[in-house]
């Protein structure tokens, strides 16, 4: 509410009519014809501006700026512990050697990257889409309000995305930290771009397929944690038994761990792995859309 | 409704008969008053015990079987391969975990969703049966799950000893834990706090309190101050215990020091709460 009527005061009489017609279109591209707006098409609602999704976003912000650091702690903690458990004391001692000849914290650099973009892309988008439609019980007001299904599954995989890439980056300045000497570059950020976006659309779905509190517990135990810590996070594909080698290459993180990997190792990224997350990204958001719709 | 049945089912429990209840049954009765706690925890244990199981074994055996698997050694035996090092702490990260995760999301969840942990708090027993019926319940949890990580390390590499003071250890562990929770629970304002007390603390200890690698490796003020937690001295003598057959008795002793101090504790606190 408090960040509608913000909007509402900054730029008055274009975001409520951006509302109002979402609201008579139901959001998927039909043109209504009295508002001058629509003219453009259908892509023009979904990108207005301040676009119908934002203030989801907004919602989002404003809860960070009051848990700043709690969020930046929780952020911070599980990739360092994982750094420092996993590198620095038991790989450093043990010089496990990867396949390629990487010495085992090179390796566990991307994956733990990977590993903050899942963990905290997914369980913001899915925690909070979970509560609110089965704790408080206010997923119904946005269902209520003028903005079409397409938006509000935008807006909430971007929340997840938003996290995903600012716990991604927590990551990598502690990275940074422990060994200066690490080299980044472009195609590794728009990497890590293209896997939270996957991720947070997963979460998205995720988040709306939930019924309770048992199913969440199910689904984290169940899938999201095997998933996290196999799919080529923490150990390499092909160490795995043959039967988790094809397993784990059902989950998005794979490719996406894969494709971290490869930028950081070549210069440039792997296409195949690239359009590999593209696929899982749209394919999840699609789904998410499809069950918001039915829903 | 709930403190009517509650005498009643306890009698069952000890197996009063229906008339003539004597003095000394009585005073039998409230020796045993924690039983029906144990058992209630029992219940919603026998009707999902699978999910507590997955819930509470899936991350240390996840973290055995990748070190395992990398290290790629299928004739490791216990005490000179990094398996044998890594295999009690997994059992300590799972009676822990076990122990006080499930005991804290009892509290959150029968105080901020079931809004009934006022009914459990009224129960009319004495403090310390409630407290000692949480703890045991709890830590029995703890201790079946942390079992099951050892058997399955087992599967891993081979050559563990098992003498009885291990399992007398591993128990210490799960109680010590359980009345940490019940502590946290009883001071933690709302779910965020003992959130961010489970995240910020008890998280990082199960990693970093010798569990992963020894504490020596820890920069010098972080290894003093991991000596300085409950954890460390038992992993240690977990350890000692699995790998080699004979104890530590000093490190027994801190971690028996710790389960009173955390007793004396959460027994405090919860009197505390009880009396406002």
């Amino acid at each position: 509410m408090a960040e509608r009527r913000e909007v509402n005061s900054s730029s008055p009489g274009r975001f409520v009519e951006g509302m109002g017609v979402s609201a008579t279109s139901g959001g998927d591209g039909v043109a209504p014809g009295p508002l001058h707006y629509t003219q453009t098409g259908g892509l023009a609602k979904v990108a207005f501006f301040p676009p119908s999704w934002y203030p989801i976003i907004w919602e989002e912000m404003i809860y960070w700026r009051s848990k700043f650091w709690l969020y930046l702690a929780t952020y911070m903690l599980s990739p360092l512990i994982f750094l420092l458990s996993f590198g620095f004391g038991a790989g450093q001692r043990l010089q496990m050697l990867m396949p390629g000849g990487m010495s085992y914290l090179d390796f566990l650099v991307p994956g733990v990257v990977a590993l903050a973009l899942f963990n905290s892309g997914v369980t913001s988008v899915m925690v909070r889409m979970f509560y609110k439609r089965l704790h408080f019980k206010s997923f119904d007001a946005y269902r209520l309000a003028p903005v079409g299904e397409l938006s509000l599954c935008l807006g909430y995989a971007l929340t997840g995305a938003i996290r995903g890439l600012l716990a991604g980056l927590i990551v990598l300045v502690l990275v940074f930290l422990l060994m200066p000497t690490l080299s980044l570059n472009c195609a590794f950020f728009l990497a890590m771009l293209l896997a939270s976006l996957c991720f947070g659309a997963l979460g998205v779905l995720i988040g709306l397929w939930l019924r309770s509190f048992d199913d969440q517990s199910l689904v984290n135990e169940f899938i999201l944690v095997p998933m996290t810590f196999l799919s080529g996070t923490l150990i390499p594909v092909e160490r795995l038994p043959v039967f988790l080698q094809h397993l784990v290459w059902l989950s998005p993180l794979t490719p996406a761990t894969q494709l971290l990997r490869s930028t950081l190792t070549t210069a440039w990224a792997d296409t195949g792995q690239a359009v590999l997350v593209g696929g899982w990204a749209l394919a999840l958001f699609l789904l998410g859309y499809w069950r918001l719709k039915k829903m | 409704m709930k403190q009517e049945n509650w005498p009643q089912s306890k009698l069952e429990t000890i197996g009063a008969g229906p008339a003539g209840i004597s003095a000394a049954r009585r005073m039998a009765g409230s020796c045993l008053d924690w039983l029906p706690i144990v058992l209630a925890m029992g219940l919603v244990w026998r009707r999902r015990w699978w999910r507590f199981f997955i819930g509470g074994i899936n991350r240390p055996l996840i973290f055995l079987a990748i070190f395992a698997w990398n290290l790629g050694d299928p004739a490791a035996t216990a005490t000179d391969s990094y398996l044998g090092f890594l295999a009690p702490g997994m059992v300590v990260m799972a009676a822990v975990s076990a122990g006080y995760s499930d005991l804290v999301n009892w509290f959150t969840l029968r105080r901020t969703y079931f809004r009934v942990l006022d009914e459990y708090l009224l129960a009319p027993i004495s403090n310390a049966s409630l407290l000692i019926g949480q703890v045991l319940g709890a830590a029995a949890k703890g201790f079946v799950l942390a079992l099951l990580v050892f058997l399955a390390a087992h599967f891993f590499v081979h050559g563990f000893f098992m003498p009885p003071l291990f399992f007398v250890q591993l128990f210490v562990v799960c109680l010590t834990f359980a009345c940490l929770a019940v502590a946290v629970a009883m001071v933690a304002g709302g779910d965020k706090d003992t959130l961010m007390f489970t995240s910020l603390i008890v998280f990082p200890m199960t990693f970093f309190c010798g569990t992963f690698f020894p504490v020596e490796q820890l920069p010098g003020p972080l290894a003093s101050l991991s000596w300085g937690l409950p954890l460390t001295a038992s992993v240690y003598n977990l350890r000692a215990l699995a790998l080699t057959g004979a104890g530590h008795l000093g490190w027994f002793l801190q971690s028996l020091g710790w389960l009173i101090a955390l007793y004396l504790l959460a027994y405090f606190l919860l009197k505390l709460r009880r009396e406002d």
